[in-house]
C-alpha cells in the first residue's frame, strides 16, 4: 500500500482536520498515514478519535508552519524544520510515496522544483483542479479537470501539449475515463483564435494521435462537460478557478440574503436543498478540494487551507490512488 | 511505591473480542454462535502466541503461573472453546462461563444482561484461592465492561475503595441487589493485596484512547496484542523468545508487515504506555533478532545507549503505575449508559 506524507499543519499550525481526515482513512483503508507537524500537538488530537494505529506514523517538524502569506523562501533555507518541507523531503527520498498538503502553495511548487525529479520525457509540471460541470451521463465524473491552474504563468504550446498528455494520463487513472476528451482553453472554437501560442498549440494537440481532442473551447463552454481535461496557461488557469469560487460564493451568498426575507423563499430553499444535494457536482467539488500536481515522478495533492476533515481524507485517498495506478498509464 | 516482589503469576482473559473475534452484535452473529464448532472461531491475532508466550516465560523464570478464562457466554459452548483453546495450544487453569440457564430458572431475567455483578463477583471468588505473592494481569476488550470490572476488582482487593464506596458505586451501576451483596461478602473476605498490576483493554471497538483515562493509568488500552506483547515484556513478564513469537505469528499467520509492526510500537510509546527506555530495549532486542527491521531504532546510537544504561541504573518503578480509577468521573457517563 502507497505511503502518504501529510502535512498536518497546514498554513494555521491548526492539526484538527488532517488529523481528524486522517484517522477516518486509517479506518477505511489499508493507506500507510505519515502525519507531519507538532509531534505532541498530533498526537493529543489522534487520541480522541477512532484511528487504526498500525497505519498512521508521526513524524515530528516542530517548527511554525509558514502561513499563507509567507514568502516560500523560509522552506527552502537549509535545515528548515516545518511539516512541508519535512513532507516534501520524506517524498525526495523516497521515505513516502506521496504527500498531501493545504500548506503554502507557492513553498510547495518551490519545494517540489527543487527535490523531486521530473517524470522521463516531461519538461514542465503543472498544477490541475477540478471544477464541477453539467453531465449527460449518470456514469460520467461530475467534474472536470483543468491544467495549468498555476504554476507556469505564461506557456509555449509544447508546454500546453505537454499539459494535455497529463491531464489525460490523470484522468484515465482518476476517474477512469478510456478516452478523455480534451480541449483548449481559448477566446473561439476556430483554429486560428487567439495568439501564436494557441495557434500552435491547437495544430500541435490536433496532431497528438495518442490524444482525443476536441478543440477549442470557449467559456462558456467549460462548464459543459465538453471536455474532460481543459488545457491553459497558468494565468488563465488560475483566473478561472478563482472566478468560479467566486460565482459559487456569490450563489451561496444570494441563497442565504434572500432566505430570511419572505418565509416562501425559504420554504423554497428547504425543498431545493434536496434537489441540490443530489446533483451531487458543487458538493462533491467542496468534499474533493485537492489539486494534484503532475509531471514529478511523485503527485503530491495540494489541498486549500481551509479543507475540512474529509476533503483532507479525499486527498489522501486520491493521493495513494495516484500514487498507485498513475504509473501504468503511459504519458 | 515499591511492589513486593511475587513468585506467583495469574493471568486472567475475558473471552470474546478479547480472545475470539466473536461477532456479537449483529444478530445473524448472534444466532451462528451456537452453532460455531472450534474450526469456526477465530482468535485475535497474535493473542494464542501471547497466552502461550506468556505462560512459557513465567515457567522459564520458575515462577507459578495460572492462565485462567471468565466468560459471560453460556457453558452450552464451551465445548467448542475448549477445543479452540486446544487446537491453538493453549494450556488454561480453568474457563468460567455465565449459567443463563439457572438465571432463567430463577426468574432472574434482568441478570442475563448483567455483567458488572456476575464477573465482579466471579473474580473475587477466584481471587480467594490466591495465595499471597501472586501478581496478576488482566486482559479484556472495550466492547462491554471489562476495563470497570477490573479496575473495580484491582481497587477492591488491593483496599484503594472500602465496601461503602464498592456499594455506593454498584449501586449507581444498577447492578443486582443479591450480587451486590454477594460481592461485599466475599470483600470483607478478601486478604487486601495490591496484585494488579495492569489491565490491557483490547480495543477491538476502537474506542479513542483518552476515553479509558479516567480508569488511570494502570489500565492500557491496546489496539493489538504486539503492543500488549511490547508493555508486558518491559514489565519483565514476558521474555524475548515469547514477544518474537507474538512478532512471528503476527507476520506470518496475519500477514503483518514491519511497517504495520513499527506504527504499532511507537503508538504504544507515544501513548507513554511503553517507555522510551522500554522502547528503545525492545527495538534493539527485535531487530538483533531479525524480526523487525532496523526502521524500528529511529534514535541515534548515543541516544540509545543512554536509554539503555539508564534503564540499567535507575531502580525505575514507573512502569508499575498506582493510582485507582477516577470513579466520581466515571459513574455518571456509565450510569448513563
Amino acid at each position: 500500500m502507497p505511503i502518504v506524507a501529510v502535512d498536518a499543519m497546514g498554513c494555521a499550525g491548526d492539526v484538527r482536520a488532517a488529523v481528524e481526515g486522517a484517522a477516518a482513512v486509517s479506518l477505511q483503508t489499508d493507506i500507510q498515514i505519515v502525519l507531519i507537524g507538532s509531534a505532541p500537538r498530533i498526537q493529543f488530537v489522534l487520541e480522541d478519535l477512532q484511528y487504526e494505529p498500525e497505519q498512521i506514523d508521526i513524524v515530528d517538524a516542530p517548527e511554525d508552519p509558514l502561513g499563507v502569506s509567507d514568502a516560500p523562501d523560509r522552506a527552502l533555507r537549509r535545515g528548515a524544520n516545518c511539516s512541508l518541507t519535512v513532507a516534501t523531503k520524506l517524498v525526495a527520498e523516497g521515505a513516502a510515496d506521496t504527500m498531501v498538503t493545504a500548506g503554502n502553495a507557492p513553498a510547495l511548487w518551490r519545494l517540489c522544483l527543487e527535490r523531486m525529479h521530473l517524470r522521463a520525457g516531461v519538461h514542465r509540471a503543472a498544477v490541475a483542479a477540478v471544477y464541477p460541470r453539467q453531465v449527460d451521463e449518470r456514469t460520467k465524473d461530475p467534474l472536470g479537470l483543468i491544467l495549468d491552474v498555476g504554476a507556469t504563468v505564461r506557456c509555449d504550446a509544447a508546454d500546453l501539449l505537454q499539459f494535455a498528455y497529463l491531464g489525460d494520463a490523470y484522468v484515465r487513472c482518476v476517474s477512469k475515463v478510456a478516452e478523455p476528451r480534451v480541449g483548449l482553453l481559448n477566446m473561439a472554437s476556430r483554429a486560428s483564435a487567439g495568439d501564436d501560442v494557441l495557434v500552435e498549440a491547437h495544430r500541435s494537440l490536433k496532431r497528438a494521435s495518442r490524444l482525443n481532442f476536441v478543440g477549442n473551447l470557449e467559456g462558456h463552454e467549460l462548464a459543459s462537460g465538453r471536455a474532460d481535461v481543459v488545457v491553459c496557461e497558468g494565468l488563465l488557469g488560475n483566473v478561472v478557478l478563482k472566478m468560479l469560487h467566486g460565482l459559487a460564493l456569490i450563489a451561496v451568498d444570494l441563497a442565504s440574503a434572500a432566505a430570511p426575507r419572505n418565509w416562501r423563499w425559504r420554504a423554497g430553499m428547504a425543498m431545493l436543498g434536496g434537489g441540490v444535494d443530489r446533483r451531487t457536482p458543487m458538493v462533491e467539488y467542496i468534499a474533493y478540494a485537492g489539486a494534484p500536481i503532475l509531471g514529478f515522478t511523485s503527485v503530491p495533492i495540494y489541498c486549500d487551507p481551509s479543507a475540512p476533515p474529509r476533503a483532507l481524507g479525499n486527498a489522501i485517498k486520491l493521493a495513494a490512488k495516484v500514487s498507485r495506478d498513475f504509473d501504468l498509464v503511459p504519458l | 511505591m515499591k511492589r513486593v516482589p511475587h513468585h506467583r503469576l495469574t493471568f486472567r482473559w475475558d473471552l470474546d473480542k478479547t480472545y475470539l473475534n466473536t461477532d456479537f452484535h449483529s444478530l445473524r452473529g448472534l444466532v451462528r454462535i451456537p452453532f460455531e464448532s472450534a474450526a469456526d472461531k477465530v482468535a485475535a491475532p497474535g493473542v494464542a502466541a501471547l497466552i502461550r508466550g506468556l505462560r512459557a516465560s513465567a515457567q522459564r523464570k520458575g515462577l507459578a503461573v495460572r492462565v485462567l478464562f471468565v466468560s459471560g457466554s453460556p457453558p452450552q459452548i464451551g465445548r467448542a472453546i475448549l477445543e479452540k483453546l486446544s487446537m491453538d495450544g493453549i494450556e488454561h487453569d480453568g474457563i468460567t462461563f455465565k449459567d443463563q440457564w439457572s438465571r432463567i430458572r430463577r426468574g432472574k431475567f434482568r441478570d442475563l444482561r448483567e455483567q458488572i455483578g456476575y464477573k465482579l463477583t466471579e473474580l473475587l471468588l477466584d481471587r480467594r484461592r490466591e495465595p499471597p505473592g501472586t501478581a496478576e494481569y488482566l486482559f479484556g476488550d472495550d466492547w462491554e465492561s471489562d476495563p470497570l470490572i477490573y479496575s473495580l476488582y484491582a481497587d477492591v482487593i488491593s483496599g484503594a475503595i472500602d465496601r461503602e464506596e464498592l456499594a455506593r458505586i454498584l449501586l449507581a451501576l444498577h447492578v443486582d441487589p443479591e450480587l451486590a451483596v454477594r460481592v461485599d461478602a466475599l470483600t470483607e473476605q478478601l486478604n487486601r493485596d495490591d496484585a494488579v498490576r495492569r489491565i490491557f483493554i483490547n480495543l477491538a471497538k476502537r474506542t479513542p484512547p483518552r476515553r479509558l483515562d479516567p480508569y488511570g493509568a494502570r489500565l492500557v488500552p491496546t489496539f493489538n496484542y504486539l503492543q500488549t506483547a511490547a508493555c508486558l515484556f518491559e514489565e519483565g513478564v514476558l521474555d524475548l523468545p515469547a514477544i518474537t513469537g507474538v512478532v512471528a505469528a503476527l507476520r506470518g499467520d496475519y500477514g503483518y508487515d514491519s511497517r504495520r509492526l513499527v506504527n504499532s510500537l511507537r503508538d504504544i510509546e507515544r501513548r507513554k504506555h511503553l517507555s522510551e527506555a522500554g522502547a528503545a530495549v525492545l527495538a534493539k532486542n527485535l531487530c538483533g533478532e531479525a524480526v523487525l527491521p532496523e526502521i524500528m531504532q529511529g534514535r541515534s546510537r548515543w541516544r540509545d545507549l543512554w536509554l539503555r544504561l539508564r534503564r540499567r541504573l535507575l531502580v525505575d518503578d514507573s512502569v508499575f503505575l498506582r493510582g485507582r480509577a477516577d470513579y466520581q468521573r466515571l459513574l455518571p457517563i456509565l450510569a448513563g449508559k
